[in-house]
């Protein structure tokens, strides 16, 4: 592949994984993408990223997390609990998915990070989903913006793109996977919550790296 | 070379993430509005209304509503209530009972996993559930009645929609009285013609004017007058700075009877009378011995008024079965108040006019039908009943009683009844011969003991054998008694629904949890001011509901589309035209009387003002005309003795009031030698009962090291080497708790407070498992006032504590369920 066509499919990876990022942790895998996961184009995929040095450990812990539940009797709803465990209880229990509770003093909800995120989202015309209806803060809402800002930019990443994954995002997401592992069960999450914190570690590393010469 | 980014994802091919990404989260939205600062809304809450301001979304400040001069520090915790991290944001539904239903291993519930399900599963399992009971069961296994101190707003009761809705699918078990007044609420109509603790009261002004002695009886206003039923105004607290004056002008003497020293004795500087605590009936029939012997009675008002004197009075000098002589003498051994103080006290009540005010944590002790049917024996010897600034009143603490009433008509509530109670999905109202109605406190024995036959209020109640119950907007694993009993019942029921807006003890011993969400997520309309009428107020919708959560009124149209009867339900009206249409009954109502704007005037000033009211003494038309204006006692008397009690044969609750001692009780009584301290769970000071706890800021201003105060006195503090600060476990029998010990001198050897509505919070769901937070039922007594009213009997409760040492376990009781290690 040309060096051309990497940098046009790098940004698409790049967003693509910011997307297939926000959408584990918008809600739960029902019975039938639970199946691509333990057999499918899901485990491939996991499997891909797991040959990435970066992002080994996170999808490693996914796919072990994924062997260990296909042979329960109702995998998708064990996998569900875990999730529920994790992400919809608060910081004292498990990981809540918003920036406020990492980064204010409080620790509470719908802090200064939050309204950071809604005027963001305000400046650029956009709004959250009605049938999603979380605070603006909300991981997956993170990401599916940063997503589309990747996409816009393409080649030219943009300063506003480096702020947002350095200020909004790596400000607090490692600390979202560490608190992740409070709990314990299946570990599909708390992977994929190192997962994340990895791939954005990464990242930035990158864009902010100069590109090497032709 | 670089670590260059094209190597980084080398291997990744964009396209394999395609199929694995959902649809996005974000999408085109209007330009907002220029808007700086905000908007100002006005709403009210049982702790006062406040304008709000709201900018981007969110309710960035309250400040008290102008017309409110005293406003209750508790507003700050209101937006704590929204925010809070213990908010439920989702429909969830316990994981096991998810996977087996009905047959779900009980044992788990209270630390369970539970798993998110989206809204129309939730109300499908709900109502699988109903139509289950109803079938494989019958109405006798459903209890969906009871109830809590809700949200303020007539709209959106969350009870009225609970009941209307499953009404309207088929007949359940339902309750009489409540757990604020039940053992009062029920003796009373004997002896006073009506419930007297939910019925205006001589007014303020006159009390001040003429009283010259006020006793508060186990009362604290200041504390308890914060927060109201409806939209409270706090207008009583005008007449309490005056009141403060006149005590300190020596125009009024006030004496607080009380084994604490209260917020309100400390706020009047008043005059402190100590007693032993549940030994008030003592101390009351030796009053009466006093007035009696020394002849200070009013035979006349006696002989004009009331009815069995004649009867009861044997039993004061010794002439009674128990020839016991209920001189002071006899009660200072027990209540602790020296004899000549006695007689000096009775010589001042009947001295000159005075006002006795009860409390209501008094009655919520074994027998506490006695001291409210005593205090009024007493009052009705002193012959100033029906007087102004004279007589008893037990509710001058509750909701602005006291405050003249403006007569105005208040709004109408959303329908608590169906509008065609015979058409219902399941007509089977067959209970099998198990009773429909049951006393409010005794549905824990209904659960671990079906089928018993218990006396209440001169019936047989058969208990039902309960298999699923419904919470809405109730919270029973805070003010229902003895939390390790409670456990043993939860592995007995099938089926939990709790409907609420915050992870409650009740919401983690639940099977589907419905989150509803706060009133100020909501349109809604409130009487302000429960019994003073001063006004109507708007309660504007200040965000829209947060999370996944949504209005009582949504959820339970729901559930009423699953059997067909949407439509009937809502009766065709969504919100605002439910609002819309209580406005407008209410300007009917006062029509002639109190001019009202249109709706959309009202809606936007935010109130109407209806003033203030006359003057008003309780019982003086009775006094004035005991024929025409006779009581609802079954005679039209005062009855000092009532035949009709006295017939029903019950030990702990006879013709005449009575000295009874107690299960256990400190100072003497029965089990002080192993736990010698009385742990008094009266209302909080900081919080309406439950509601509030779960406001982390707020919580913080009190709490000490996270938990629960316990008030405790410095010398029973000191022998157990406990500091100020201190971590303590307390304990009896029924269970153990950790509180932070807060020395303070205005409790007495062997008392100690733990204020009700702390959240239950134990390390595990196993029976006996200490509770991190401090909640004071973890310990409380669960047994029945007494076969009249079968209330609750929280307040008699014997414990003991020792300073806590080791490692603390975690606080639990916040921010939703966990599962056990």
């Amino acid at each position: 592949m040309s060096e051309m066509q990497q940098a046009d499919n790098w940004h698409e990876t790049r967003a693509s994984l910011y997307w297939w990022l926000a959408t584990l942790f918008t809600k739960e895998l029902d019975k039938d993408e639970f199946k691509r996961y333990s057999s499918g184009e899901g485990r491939d995929f996991i499997q891909q990223l797991a040959a990435d040095d970066e992002l080994q450990t996170g999808a490693l812990a996914m796919l072990s997390a994924l062997s260990k539940l296909t042979v329960l009797q109702y995998p998708e709803l064990e996998l569900a609990a875990d999730f529920s465990q994790i992400f919809l209880t608060d910081k004292k229990a498990g990981a809540p998915p918003y920036a406020s509770v990492y980064r204010s003093e409080s620790g509470l909800m719908m802090q200064q990070p939050h309204q950071d995120m809604v005027n963001l989202l305000q400046q650029q015309g956009l709004a959250v989903t009605k049938d999603f209806n979380e605070p603006a803060d909300h991981i997956a809402i993170q990401l599916d913006y940063i997503g589309n800002v990747i996409m816009r930019d393409a080649e030219q990443v943009s300063p506003e793109q480096i702020d947002f994954i350095e200020q909004q995002l790596l400000s607090w997401v490692p600390e979202f996977a560490t608190a992740s592992h409070k709990v314990t069960n299946s570990g599909f999450y708390q992977g994929a919550c190192d997962l994340l914190a990895q791939f954005i570690k990464a990242d930035l590393a990158d864009i902010k790296a100069p590109v090497a010469s032709v | 070379m670089s670590i260059s980014r094209r190597s980084f994802l080398k291997g990744i091919v964009a396209t394999s993430a395609a199929t694995l990404v959902g649809p996005g989260l974000l999408n085109v939205a209007k330009a907002a509005t220029a808007d700086s600062a905000g908007q100002w809304k006005v709403s009210g809450s049982h702790w006062g209304a406040f304008r709000a301001r709201v900018y981007a979304g969110k309710v960035q400040e309250i400040k008290p509503f102008e017309a409110d001069k005293y406003p209750t520090e508790m507003l700050n915790g209101i937006k704590g209530i929204i925010y809070s991290p213990s908010r439920i944001r989702y429909p969830m539904v316990r994981y096991d009972w998810y996977l087996k239903r009905h047959k779900s291993d009980t044992t788990l519930r209270g630390d369970n996993r539970f798993i998110r399900v989206t809204w129309d599963e939730a109300i499908d399992l709900f109502y699988q559930e109903l139509e289950r009971v109803q079938t494989q069961y019958g109405p006798w296994a459903l209890h969906a009645g009871q109830t809590g101190w809700r949200q303020t707003g007539q709209v959106h009761s969350c009870g009225n929609h609970m009941e209307r809705a499953i009404s309207m699918h088929g007949y359940s078990v339902k309750k009489v009285g409540d757990y604020s007044t039940g053992a009062g609420q029920t003796i009373m109509p004997y002896v006073l013609g009506t419930t007297e603790v939910y019925a205006q009261g001589t007014s303020w002004p006159l009390i001040l004017e003429n009283s010259k002695t006020i006793i508060l009886w186990a009362n604290d206003p200041v504390k308890n007058l914060q927060v109201g039923w409806n939209c409270e105004t706090h207008e009583s607290f005008a007449f309490l700075e005056q009141l403060k004056a006149k005590v300190a002008n020596k125009e009024i003497r006030v004496i607080s009877v009380d084994p604490v020293k209260t917020k309100t004795q400390n706020y009047l500087d008043c005059e402190h009378k100590y007693i032993n605590p549940q030994t008030d009936v003592p101390f009351m029939l030796a009053i009466a011995h006093t007035l009696y012997k020394e002849k200070l009675y009013d035979k006349k008002f006696l002989d004009t008024y009331a009815l069995g004197f004649e009867d009861f009075i044997p039993y004061v000098t010794g002439e009674g079965k128990d020839k016991v002589e209920k001189t002071p003498e006899w009660a200072e051994a027990i209540c602790g108040v020296k004899a000549d103080e006695i007689r000096d006290f009775a010589r001042l009540m009947a001295k000159h006019r005075t006002q006795m005010l009860f409390g209501w944590a008094i009655q919520r002790q074994q027998h506490g039908e006695q001291p409210y049917w005593m205090g009024a024996v007493v009052a009705a010897m002193l012959g100033q009943i029906g007087l102004p600034g004279g007589g008893i009143s037990y509710a001058h603490h509750y909701s602005s009683i006291g405050v003249p009433s403006t007569g105005a008509a208040g709004p109408g509530a959303f329908p608590r009844n169906p509008d065609k109670p015979d058409d219902r999905i399941h007509k089977n109202n067959d209970f099998k011969g198990y009773s429909s109605t049951i006393p409010v406190a005794r549905w824990v024995d209904a659960i671990i003991e079906p089928g018993k036959v218990i006396n209440a209020n001169g019936a047989k109640i058969t208990l039902p054998d309960i298999k699923m119950m419904v919470f809405s907007g109730c919270n029973p694993w805070h003010h229902h008694q003895d939390r390790n009993r409670m456990k043993q019942a939860f592995h007995k029921l099938e089926t939990v629904v709790a409907v609420d807006f915050t992870w409650t003890a009740t919401c983690r011993f639940s099977d589907i949890v419905l989150p509803a969400c706060t009133q100020w997520e909501r349109n809604d309309i409130d009487l302000y001011g429960s019994y003073s009428g001063r006004g109507i107020i708007a309660m504007q919708k200040l965000v829209d509901p947060l999370y996944q959560s949504k209005t009582d009124f949504e959820i339970f149209t729901m559930l009423a589309r699953r059997f067909g009867k949407e439509k009937e339900y809502t009766q065709g009206k969504g919100e605002m035209a439910w609002v819309k249409e209580l406005y407008d009954g209410c300007v009917a109502a006062n029509k002639g009387k109190f001019e009202m704007p249109d709706f959309a005037k009202f809606w936007q000033d935010g109130w109407v003002d209806f003033g203030t009211g006359p003057n008003w003494t309780r019982q003086a038309d009775f006094r004035k005309d005991p024929e025409i204006n006779a009581l609802g006692t079954p005679s039209g008397f005062i009855e000092i003795f009532s035949r009709k009690i006295d017939r029903y044969g019950y030990e702990d609750c006879q013709g005449h009031p009575m000295w009874f001692e107690k299960a256990e009780r400190s100072h003497g009584g029965p089990g002080s030698d192993k736990h010698p301290i009385w742990l008094q769970s009266c209302h909080p000071n900081k919080r309406l009962h439950s509601q509030m706890c779960d406001s982390e800021e707020f919580r913080a201003t009190y709490a000490v090291q996270g938990r629960e105060p316990i008030y405790i006195n410095a010398g029973d503090a000191k022998a157990r080497g406990i500091n100020d600060g201190d971590l303590v476990r307390v304990y009896n029998d029924r269970g153990q708790l950790l509180a932070g010990a807060v020395i303070s001198e205005n409790f007495p050897p062997g008392v100690a407070r733990i204020e009700e509505g702390a959240w239950y919070g134990p390390t595990d769901n196993t029976i006996g498992a200490i509770d991190t937070y401090g909640d004071p039922n973890t310990l409380t007594l669960d047994k029945g006032s007494s076969q009249l009213a079968q209330a609750t009997s929280a307040n008699t409760c014997i414990v003991n504590y020792e300073k806590f040492t080791g490692e603390a376990p975690a606080v639990t009781s916040f921010g939703g369920p966990k599962e056990m290690a």
